[in-house]
């Protein structure tokens, strides 16, 4: 039987000659001391964020004029970016939710900086509704709340449900990164010369002491958290999608979109963490830690998402034909034939067509090729947001007046200033956080302790 | 978590099935027949709506048990062993399904209105393209079609896990494996197709994208309720005696509860986008089926379906429970029957609901012959896949 079994089985995860102290010693190493290449990311980074701090500013100054929205065309780059980051953070919560709960182990190595990835790409996309407002230090009239002028929120609308459902997100996200972060923090702090260093770490640690109470609490705390995040990965986009389906628009009203958007936001997610990961094992040399067994596994969910957006763009372009509706009918043949046909063509394209590649596995196991269709996968998801948004506005009911539109500078410097936004953040925490969840790789190890083996691989299995 | 107890399983064999078991089947179908065939005497529309109910429904369930069987395989799932075989049985239902389609096919002048254009009142934005799609021909082929590749796929996964019961070669699970990855993205837009074309299509006027995820939804959820209740038997009556437990029916348990909350979630986008977007064109549909007296079916839908799995199988005791999983599993699989009957039923009937003995029935007549197929499977083969590489696993399976 256990010959049988050999064909089947997965290797262990991590390479067994790994011990608890070398992942302790190999994970915090960037965190003690940073590499040159961290330093240029950084920069890099930083170049993008000042380029969209001056669009931002500008626009701020001088009012959202300054970008090329004209009418019919009211909404474009600013909500394509809140939707598209939006759903990059979707992958964090599915990995450290939803593959919690299916037992998925390799998930140990990518969670915590996925979850990372999360918050910061929550975080960004909710700069966008803050400066779509013109008015941003308004912003706080968008929360309900009692005043004298009676006033209230519109309740009714799907961007108001946004507010709580993005800020809710936001906020389970952070106390599950956080809580997961806390006995890594107590092992940075238990390993640190620096008294600063020492003082800052043992807070936020809570006096972790790592005792069997301490980690009992933990697991069952996280085993709630999984089970509490796990609506909002449906939650979250489907309160998204809702900002365009419950409009008549065609293109925009149509009942799939809540699975869709959920299923393409776990996509993007999934091909952003892809290309983070890709250059963070190389910056920090943690190939064995994130290994080619893990990056597969990704690129396989990547592939499974790819064929869930697939199949709604078959799925509306087909009911479109279907139904019979003059507008319907329209709305997707000037998608894929009118003057935004190439948006359109670059979204299937990168969507759906490049990620057939991975039905090979040797493209699954291929660091180049999994990069550069994450990099395909990224551009098709922003286009997808495009498309959607500015197809269906251009050529409304009304001929006299379809527009076309354009970007202006400011639009594009806020967009290259997100992706700055959201690197800073990141490169910070890959400086200064363990971007490994340390306790749950070493949960995964098959010689934990460094003597002989005499464990079987069973550890592996979920 | 590593330690073993069960070092080796042996082969259970295949099913005795009572001889009772099987009278009592052949005596459903027998009465399936006769309440079909007196139905088309009195009422023929009627009768064909009832049979469409019953194929669609057991339909589902074949289809689930293909679903769950390629699911296996293709994450290479390790506690779902013991419960592949049965789940194979289900699939194995495909076959007969195809054969009643073809009876279906006879009724489909009755059933849909777009088979008699001229009779029907088939209003001008339908008539341009749609007719060259939706009529008798063409939809017989393609669903014939649609049918057809299910059954190939069913056929050669069950011919592997049987192949493996003699050879216990572990290639074939790597075969099949390789077949299922294949097999989703076939199964999405198949089973799209085929729901749009069977269920979507009899109100031909109204669409909706998230028709075919809607059904699978409650496919997978009725289908795992069928599972568990199938599973609970045969470890009841010995045949899985000391192989399925507690750990199993908690991760059915898991799927249940998860697609409770799945098919809430797909239903309610379904209806709220309808709802808040008003557009006479699509909202009919609903109005038809929330007006009473078939609101009270929506509603139970929303309880059967939703509500009271959710709370029933939120906690880890229930799962575990052999009593409380048969009762959500009941009450799932009437909250699917009477789901279905609302989409199938207004179409013939939009006043009020009509259920008598022709439904019932016609109803159990499927059931019958569905029963019957799966226990024939069960009763061939050993209700285990017992040489399965991965069987020790399954059954030490502890969580």
């Amino acid at each position: 039987m256990s010959v049988e079994a050999d064909v089947l089985s997965n290797p262990p995860l991590i390479p067994p000659r790994i011990t608890m102290a070398d992942v302790t010693a190999d994970v915090l190493r960037p965190i003690e001391k940073p590499g040159k290449l961290w330093y240029l990311g950084m920069s890099i980074s930083l170049a993008a964020l000042l380029f969209g701090v001056w669009a931002v500013a500008m626009q701020q100054i001088h009012g959202v004029g300054v970008w090329g929205l004209r009418n019919p065309v009211m909404w474009a780059f600013d909500i394509t970016n809140f939707v598209f980051w939006i759903g990059i953070g979707h992958a964090g919560t599915l990995i450290s939710a939803i593959l919690f709960l299916l037992r998925q182990r390799w998930r140990t190595s990518i969670n915590r900086s996925a979850e990372a990835m999360t918050i910061f790409a929550v975080m960004t996309a909710g700069l966008f509704p803050l400066i779509h407002l013109g008015r941003t230090w308004y912003a706080y009239w968008l929360i309900p709340y009692p005043n004298e002028r009676l006033l209230w929120v519109n309740f009714r609308s799907p961007l108001l449900w946004d507010v709580f459902a993005v800020s809710t997100y936001l906020t389970i996200s952070l106390c599950f990164w956080y809580q997961g972060l806390v006995p890594d923090l107590a092992s940075v702090r238990d390993r640190t010369t620096s008294k600063l260093k020492k003082l800052i770490f043992g807070i936020f640690s809570l006096g972790w002491t790592g005792s069997a109470r301490d980690w009992n609490h933990y697991e069952k705390a996280y085993l709630l958290l999984a089970a509490l995040s796990t609506p909002l990965v449906l939650s979250v986009h489907s309160i998204v999608s809702f900002d365009f389906a419950v409009s008549l628009l065609p293109g925009w009203h149509t009942t799939i979109f809540p699975p869709y958007f959920v299923a393409g936001a776990i996509f993007s997610g999934f091909a952003m963490a892809m290309t983070l990961l890709v250059v963070l094992r190389r910056v920090f040399r943690l190939e064995e830690y994130i290994g080619i067994y893990h990056l597969e596994m990704m690129n396989k969910i990547i592939l499974v998402t790819s064929w869930m957006v697939g199949y709604a763009y078959m799925t509306e372009a087909f009911t479109a034909w279907y139904s019979e509706n003059p507008y319907e009918r329209f709305t997707f043949w000037n998608r894929a034939f009118g003057p935004f046909a190439w948006a359109y063509w670059i979204m299937v394209t990168c969507n759906f067509f490049i990620p057939q590649l991975f039905w090979f596995q040797r493209a699954r196991r291929h660091i180049l090729t999994m990069f550069i269709v994450s990099i395909f996968v990224n551009i098709g998801m922003w286009f997808e947001r495009f498309t959607i948004i500015v197809t269906s506005l251009h050529r409304d009911f009304l001929p006299a007046s379809w527009d076309t539109y354009a970007p202006t500078i400011y639009e594009i410097g806020m967009t290259v200033g997100s992706f700055g936004f959201f690197m800073t953040f990141f490169f910070l925490f890959a400086r200064f956080l363990p971007s490994l969840s340390l306790a749950e790789v070493k949960g995964v190890l098959v010689n934990p302790s460094g003597k002989k083996a005499h464990q079987p691989a069973e550890a592996v299995h979920g | 978590m590593s330690e073993i107890h069960i070092t080796s399983v042996k082969n259970p064999g295949p099913l005795k099935v009572p001889a009772r078991t099987n009278q009592i089947l052949f005596g459903l179908g027998a009465v399936g027949i006769i309440a079909f065939l007196a139905g088309l005497r009195v009422d023929a529309p009627r009768a064909w709506s009832a049979w469409l109910l019953g194929y669609a429904f057991f339909l589902f369930w074949g289809l689930c048990g293909l679903f769950f069987t390629a699911l296996h395989h293709a994450t290479g799932a390790m506690w779902s062993t013991v419960v592949r075989r049965i789940s194979e049985g289900m699939a194995s239902y495909l076959p007969v399904a195809a054969v009643l389609f073809l009876v279906l096919l006879m009724g489909s002048g009755k059933l849909y209105a777009w088979a008699h254009p001229e009779t029907a009142h088939i209003e001008p934005p339908l008539g341009t393209g749609k007719l060259g799609y939706l009529n008798i021909v063409f939809f017989s082929v393609r669903n014939l079609i649609l049918l057809g590749i299910w059954v190939l796929f069913a056929l050669i996964l069950i011919k592997n896990s049987l192949k493996q019961d003699e050879t216990g070669d572990a290639r074939l699970s790597q075969k099949s494996a390789k077949l299922s990855v294949v097999f989703f993205p076939v199964f999405g837009i198949t089973f799209t197709l085929a729901v749009f074309d069977t269920i979507m299509s009899l109100e031909p006027h109204w669409y909706s994208t998230i028709f075919g995820v809607y059904c699978f939804a409650g496919l997978f959820q009725s289908g795992m309720a069928f599972l568990a209740i199938l599973a609970i038997w045969l470890k009841r009556r010995g045949a899985l005696e000391g192989i399925f437990n507690a750990n199993h029916l908690q991760d059915i348990g898991n799927f249940m509860f998860a697609f409770a909350v799945f098919s809430a979630y797909i239903g309610f986008s379904q209806y709220m986008l309808i709802w808040y977007g008003n557009m006479p064109e699509e909202t009919f549909y609903l109005i038809k089926r929330k007006v009473w007296p078939w609101g009270y079916i929506f509603l139970s839908v929303v309880f059967l379906r939703f509500f009271i799995p959710f709370f029933m199988l939120m906690g880890r005791d229930g799962k575990r429970s052999e009593k409380v999983m048969l009762t959500a599993a009941a009450i799932i699989i009437l909250g699917e029957f009477l789901d279905l009957y609302l989409l199938i039923g207004p179409v013939i009937s939009p006043q009020k609901p009509v259920f008598g003995w022709m439904e019932l029935g016609t109803f159990l007549g499927f059931a019958g012959v569905f029963g019957w197929t799966v226990f024939r499977f069960l009763g061939k083969h050993s209700v285990l896949a017992h040489r399965d590489p991965h069987l020790l696993a399954s059954v030490n399976w502890k969580q």
